[in-house]
């Protein structure tokens, strides 16, 4: 069966490309820490291994780096005493190839926009506070607490011991319309739960 | 408009040969490649001999080992953020505040452009009191396209940032 997508070329690419995914791609996390870390030992690696043999070819070792050691341990060695070194090897190389492929998860929530050249995100930590803010202003809560889950938002109140539950439901709502109001992609279901002070 | 992928190509190129080496050096140790005993030397005392005698060799591992210790230096700069924050727009910046002169305890407005003027990299802090949403339509709607039309035209992306402090 032939569907309009097949039909038309631009179609597809149009379809699939949402304002999630838009969003999701620009703010995706750039692995900065693993690749500061990995190319830093490289480069000290690399460069230092280039002094010495340079250093020792020009008749004066500067002894930063064994290279002699190293040459002398590998003619001694056989493959057979190798296995661990080579899984550990094995195990480092699968954990940055995981990194590398793994998209992970942004620091910063999406948020709608109008525009598709334009990404807007907000901190974790922003919506966060933001949330228990709003959380706060509803009469007769002391305290909020809200976590951001993958699917879901739990946001926890600690009331007096007067509290009812229409509490949680202007709770759940004050929460909902700040979500709404910010226009946040992705955040699911909001789960206010109550604690009760003094019971 | 995408992330950055530098470090991601990068870290999948390391992993990828060490990934590589580690199988291979399992593997020979385990003796399952045919024709490759295990109990043969990691270097074997020919090669060494062979690369000891002639000083070329060395030379040509030196300059291999250099080039690769430039492209990595070049990774670790770009990682650090070298060449990918951009400058700062002092009338961008300006337009910002003024268009958010209604949140009181607006904090860290910064604009800044990324390269040849290919991207936008827009931040700000709000207090937790502020109303996020109003302030991100208003950045959806008007602040950022009259700020790219300051900075360039319409075409070009922006990268939002949005922080509520305590």
């Amino acid at each position: 069966m032939t569907t309009l997508q097949q039909i038309l070329p631009g179609a597809a690419v149009a379809a699939q490309d949402t304002p999630l995914r838009r969003s999701r791609r620009a703010l995706r996390p750039a692995r900065t820490p693993a690749a500061v870390l990995v190319a830093a030992v490289l480069t000290a690696g690399l460069g230092l291994t280039t002094a010495e043999i340079v250093s020792a070819l020009l008749g004066k070792s500067l002894g930063w780096v064994p290279v002699d050691r190293a040459v002398a341990w590998a003619s001694r060695s056989s493959w057979n005493e190798l296995p661990p070194v080579g899984l550990a090897l094995a195990g480092v190389g699968a954990a940055l190839l995981l990194l590398a492929l793994v998209p992970g998860r942004s620091r910063l929530v999406p948020v709608e926009t109008t525009d598709p050249l334009i990404v807007v995100g907000i901190t974790r930590v922003g919506l966060r506070r933001t949330l228990r803010a709003v959380a706060q202003e509803v009469d007769g809560v002391h305290k909020a607490r809200v976590r951001l889950r993958r699917r879901r938002i739990e946001v926890t109140v600690v009331t007096g011991p007067e509290s009812s539950g229409s509490m949680l439901k202007q709770v759940g709502t004050a929460v909902g319309d700040r979500l709404a109001g910010v226009g946040t992609l992705e955040t699911g279901e909001v789960v206010v739960r109550l604690r009760r002070k003094g019971l | 408009m995408r992330q950055y992928a530098g470090n991601r190509v990068g870290l999948a190129v390391v992993g990828t040969l060490l990934l590589g080496a580690g199988a291979y050096a399992w593997l020979r140790g385990q003796d399952r490649l045919d024709g490759l005993p295990s109990r043969a030397k990691v270097l074997p005392e020919r090669t060494a001999h062979a690369v000891a005698e002639q000083s070329w060799a060395l030379w040509a591992v030196a300059l291999v080992l250099l080039v690769l210790a430039f492209v990595t230096l070049r990774w670790l700069l770009l990682s650090l953020g070298w060449g990918r924050r951009g400058a700062r727009s002092g009338t961008g910046t300006a337009m910002l505040c003024v268009g958010l002169k209604d949140v009181e305890g607006l904090a860290r407005a910064t604009v800044r452009v990324v390269g040849e003027a290919t991207r936008l990299r827009i931040g700000l802090t709000c207090p937790a009191t502020a109303d996020v949403g109003s302030v991100a339509t208003k950045l959806d709607r008007e602040i950022v396209s009259r700020i790219r039309r300051e900075v360039r035209d319409d075409d070009l992306a922006a990268i939002v940032r949005i922080h509520v402090r305590r």
